[in-house]
């Protein structure tokens, strides 16, 4: 090791403890600050996550990736609506055999043949419904697709935008279009932290935080923002163009309107 | 963490306010584009939040939450690779305005040579190798430690020491010839 070495291993470890003049220059350096839009975003979400902690909402998706009760429970409650259809069912049934015998026997026997199939295989004690799953999960799925249509539109929205981004050239794969992570290689096996794969394997809309709530195709919501601009509310513009860039990332954007809107942070 | 994992809003909200702006700044620089940075910001928070049952103490609370965001910008930098080849991110406009913004206050004299300088070294650091830029940002800005930013990146800490090494010997011969123009 030369005197040069020397020198240099000295000047290295006082860069390390951050002295030295290049360590000043870099600790100077103006940095990139979270936008404030950004930050209230988060924290928002972050407090009505806490707020509606273990009630179903229209993120629950989200909820299943670490389900913060019980599985057993979880499946009951999932399981109310067809254990609810399928006593009204009986109910019905009997009712139309015991109070109405004659006069509406044909049409009860049509109700039976119609009812069967749920009433049968629908098992009345909570208990017995995992030894009998092929019903109940497609009537779990039938009561998530009723309960959160806003939801599916949102995600049928995101692919059909997705699939318009591609269409015309490869160079804008959209982050919706993800394959599940499981097949990703190297760093999402090794690393201990959790990665994104079961919120990432679905199709969803890009961001947890906002965009979800708005539906809007993405040139209607560029007008109302380039509108924004124009009534001089650039903070809501900003804010709205955060949402609708985790929403639209490969979305078509005037230059001019783009710049403007960028300009603002 | 155990307090925000055990339900403590005010615990969630202390640790966004201690790590917001570094795990910013650290995509900012790691990110290849600009849009996805604050995307992959609350994607990580999100993942957090839902993870946070799952949380051991053991590592460091930073490193657990920059592993997230890491992870979430490799995984978003392979799916994209054909596109990041093809064009570029913008951030030189992004790095420029950050120079332009942090010397306003400055007399118009000093206001541009500083600006100057900030640019330089901000295009420097964005032409070092990823791995050295990574390491560097995570040492000189972040004030990581050696161990931490192995542990990070999953290399040995020589490794990092290697990198970091490399940065600074490049950053200091291309800042050499501005040092020797100042001096004279």
């Amino acid at each position: 090791m030369n005197p040069h070495d020397h020198t240099e291993d000295a000047e290295f470890e006082d860069f390390l403890k951050g002295e030295g003049d290049l360590a000043r220059q870099l600790h100077d350096l103006p940095q990139p600050q979270p936008p404030e839009a950004l930050s209230a975003a988060i924290l928002a979400r972050a407090a009505a996550d806490m707020r509606g902690a273990g009630a179903e909402s229209a993120n629950d998706a989200l909820h299943d990736a670490a389900p913060a009760t019980p599985p057993a429970r979880h499946y009951l409650r999932r399981a109310r609506v067809p254990l609810g259809l399928a006593a009204s069912a009986v109910f019905a049934l009997f009712a139309v055999r015991v109070l109405m015998p004659q006069a509406v026997a044909p049409v009860a026997k049509e109700s039976v043949v119609v009812a069967a199939a749920p009433v049968a295989e629908a098992p009345p004690p909570a208990i017995e419904i995992e030894s009998a799953p092929s019903p109940a999960p497609k009537t779990v799925q039938h009561k998530r697709s009723v309960a959160r249509p806003a939801a599916a539109a949102d995600v049928a929205a995101a692919v059909a935008d997705a699939e318009i981004a591609a269409a015309p050239t490869l160079a804008a794969p959209s982050i919706l279009a993800e394959p599940p992570l499981q097949a990703a290689p190297a760093p999402l096996a090794r690393m201990r932290a959790p990665v994104m794969a079961d919120a990432a394997s679905k199709p969803r809309p890009m961001s947890y935080f906002g965009a979800v709530a708005e539906d809007l195709p993405a040139p209607e919501w560029l007008d109302r923002m380039a509108e924004m601009l124009k009534a001089g509310q650039t903070k809501e513009a900003h804010a709205e163009w955060l949402k609708f860039r985790m929403r639209y990332p490969y979305a078509e954007v005037p230059p001019e309107l783009q710049r403007q809107l960028q300009a603002i942070n | 963490m155990l307090s925000y994992r055990n339900g403590d809003l005010a615990a969630f909200e202390e640790l966004y306010r201690r790590h917001s702006q570094g795990l910013y700044l650290f995509l900012a620089w790691r990110s290849p584009r600009r849009e996805w940075v604050n995307d992959i910001m609350q994607d990580s928070w999100a993942n957090l939040h839902q993870a946070r049952a799952r949380y051991e103490p053991g590592a460091s609370f930073r490193t657990y939450l920059f592993q997230i965001a890491r992870n979430r910008l490799i995984d978003l930098i392979r799916l994209n690779e054909r596109v990041l080849l093809a064009s570029d991110g913008g951030e030189e406009g992004w790095f420029e305005g950050v120079a332009d913004g942090a010397h306003d206050s400055l007399a118009p004299d000093g206001q541009l040579e500083r600006k100057q300088q900030t640019s330089r070294l901000h295009a420097m650091i964005r032409l070092l190798p990823v791995d050295q830029r990574e390491a560097l940002v995570l040492q000189q800005f972040n004030g990581m430690s050696l161990e931490e930013i192995a542990e990070l990146v999953e290399a040995p800490v020589e490794t990092v020491k290697s990198r970091l090494r490399y940065a600074m010997r490049r950053l200091r011969q291309e800042l050499a010839p501005a040092a020797e123009e100042a001096r004279a």
